[in-house]
């Protein structure tokens, strides 16, 4: 945190070189919150161009308290600003209704309270990435940015419902996959 | 914990914890060539407020420093005694003055009280009697003590000594017990003139005799601080109702930065003047120029090939034969992947202000008067005009939308500024009025890009007051 104090005083100053070291240190990161949320790789990194522009200027908005998080800060501009996209993108098109019913019979927990060892997090997050929209938005939201369903039908302009049954989804859609591909990986 | 959550959810954040993507060198390059880009310009701007800050800073210690140093000149100046050394009249305490007492030229040591010039004059009466402490203070003549001494021989050698410019004249032959004038404000006391000659003789024939007397105390002679011109007609309270017009440009800061920073106003306004407050409102136009940009969704044109509408098959009586007539139409084909651009349209705002300033007026000299203005003012969105060079050409447009923000409906601002007035008749004044004005609430629609921006404007007006 105190390297971080130095970094955002001195981009607060204008510092180009303190702006690059701000970017190479939490570019990674912030990329790969975008491409949770956005798994087109070209329209993630113009998303994430934007972020850190944003992050430059309101950067002095910060408050430089122990208690606060400027990675937890900067992730927020990324994810609203995936949200924006997203919504621009869509148009009322982010909810999809899968017919698929195998979808809602929820997985039982046993299959995954094994864990997943086998299966690495790049693998992991390209599950996510190969979710529907909807789906993958509202799993995202609720399971890693840890909001409410209430929090998320406000932000995606939905009914809370929706939000419950698209996660549901989601997470069996996941585990589906997670669990067929560590079948795959334990067979090979 | 929320209910909902389950093991699965807490086994995925673990696993992605810490998870990285590296994102491309080429968007490093890109990113910290727009920094490198707009940082100049952002340093620029702040410069910019810096330097207007100080403009302002400066132009508001000068206008302070102005308005001391002229309310000083005329408060706390040196008086404009007549000196012992080239005393006017020299009484003798409690005797007669049995000739001419007047000796030495009737001048005044400083400038701007030169008593030397302009002035209606009146001669002293030979009966009067003249107090050796007279004193003109604060625009009135007193005579006190002991004024035992006649003045005949004064009359007599016609030297004639004060008198008021303007409408009312001093009475120099007021120095009679406890005599007393009042002037008012902002009237100039008028100018001691001596006849040159007349004094020359007197000088000349009394010389010897005021030599042999003894001296007492000088007429001290004090004007009041706001003497200098100030006629009564170019009083500021000709009237409590002023009418006029203005223009006001304005420059503003903290607005996007494709917005232009020039805005123009003009209008009618009115004044209510009571004593030295005014309340002043009206209506005014406000023209704001700006460009916003625009996605335009498009799929781009491909070509284009004749569609088979139908075909019909026609019997030919000359060759006798069936021939087939094709009915086709032309078809456009796009590309089935969508593209963005950007375009930028030209926009001209026009505003209705109505503004409710009081004012205070602080100084005035003569054609001249300063006043401090403050109110709120309330702009209303009366027209967006938009002008767009984009050409679509044969290209499919799907979609538009506004990326930069509209402005907004309704809008409040403050402003305060120090206003220098200049009287051409009684009636008819110019004024210059610079000041500052702050926006309550953003000037744009989005709450994304709030912006509350302040400006600096100049208000030039003409005035008639009725």
């Amino acid at each position: 945190m105190a390297q971080d104090e130095n970094l955002i005083k001195r981009c607060i100053k204008g510092q180009p070189e303190a702006l690059g070291q701000l970017y190479d240190r939490y570019a990674p990161v912030l990329l790969s919150v975008c491409l949770r949320y956005i798994p087109i790789r070209a329209e993630a990194e113009d998303i994430l161009q934007e972020c850190f522009i944003r992050i430059f200027e309101k950067i002095g908005e910060f408050k430089l308290r122990p208690e606060a998080s400027f990675e937890g800060w900067m992730k927020r501009i990324v994810v609203n600003k995936a949200l924006n996209f997203l919504r621009d993108k869509n148009r009322n098109r982010l909810f999809i209704d899968t017919p698929d019913p195998g979808l809602l019979a929820d997985v039982t927990d046993e299959d995954s309270d094994r864990g997943f060892p086998n299966i690495t997090a790049d693998e992991i997050h390209g599950m996510i990435q190969n979710l529907p929209d909807g789906y993958r938005t509202v799993f995202n939201l609720f399971v890693v940015e840890n909001y409410g369903h209430k929090e998320i039908a406000s932000m995606l302009g939905c009914t809370e419902n929706t939000s419950k049954t698209q996660l549901l989804k989601a997470r069996n859609m996941l585990k589906k996959r997670i669990l067929e591909l560590q079948n795959m990986k334990e067979r090979v | 914990m929320k209910e909902d959550r389950t093991i699965f959810d807490d086994q995925i954040c673990q696993a992605l914890a810490g998870h990285t993507s590296a994102p491309s060198p080429a968007l490093r390059d890109a990113l910290m060539a727009r920094v490198a880009a707009s940082h100049p310009a952002e340093q620029q701007k702040w410069l910019n407020h810096k330097k207007l800050w100080l403009s302002a800073a400066a132009f508001l210690l000068i206008s302070v420093s102005l308005y001391f140093l002229l309310s000083f000149n005329q408060s706390s100046g040196p008086e404009p005694t007549v000196p012992e050394s080239k005393a006017l009249v020299q009484a003798e305490e409690n005797s007669p003055l049995e000739n001419n007492t007047t000796s030495g030229d009737l001048t005044q040591e400083e400038p701007n009280h030169d008593i030397s010039e302009n002035t209606d004059t009146q001669p002293l009466d030979r009966n009067q009697s003249i107090s050796r402490d007279k004193t003109v203070e604060s625009g009135s003549v007193t005579a006190t003590g002991k004024e035992k001494k006649t003045a005949d021989n004064l009359a007599s050698n016609q030297t004639e000594v004060l008198s008021v410019a303007g409408n009312e004249n001093l009475p120099t032959n007021g120095f009679s017990p406890d005599a007393k004038t009042t002037y008012r404000s902002g009237y100039k006391i008028g100018k001691m003139q001596a006849k040159e000659q007349n004094i020359n003789n007197l000088s000349h024939s009394t010389t010897n005799e005021i030599k042999t007397r003894n001296v007492s105390s000088p007429v001290k002679v004090r004007f009041r601080p706001d003497e200098t011109p100030a006629p009564a007609h170019f009083s500021k309270h000709s009237g409590p109702i002023t009418l006029g017009a203005h223009y006001t440009p304005e420059i503003m800061f903290n607005v996007l930065d494709n917005d232009n920073k020039f805005v123009h106003n003009t209008g009618i306004e009115l004044l209510y003047n009571y004593h030295d407050f005014s309340i002043r409102t009206g209506v005014s136009l406000g023209f704001a120029t700006g460009s916003s940009s625009m996605a335009v969704d498009y799929k781009p044109y491909k070509g284009s090939f004749q569609h088979l509408d139908s075909l019909e098959f026609v019997y030919d009586m000359q060759s006798e034969q069936l021939v087939a007539v094709y009915h086709t139409s032309e078809r456009k084909v796009y590309d089935s992947v969508a593209k963005q651009l950007t375009t930028k349209i030209d926009k001209q705002y026009t505003y209705l202000q109505i503004p409710l300033i009081f004012g205070y007026n602080f100084y005035e000299a003569g054609r001249f008067a300063m006043s401090v203005h403050a109110g709120p003012t309330l702009s209303m969105l009366l027209s967006t005009k938009e002008d767009s060079n984009y050409d679509p050409g044969n290209n499919l447009i799907i979609n538009t939308s506004t990326v930069s923000p509209d402005r907004i409906k309704t809008n409040w601002q403050f402003s305060a500024g120090i206003g220098f007035g200049y009287s051409f008749t009684p009636r008819l004044r110019l004024e210059m009025e610079p000041r500052v004005k702050y926006y309550f609430n953003s000037v744009y629609e989005k709450a994304a890009t709030t912006r509350k921006p302040w400006s600096f404007e100049l208000r030039t007006g003409l005035l008639y007051t009725f």
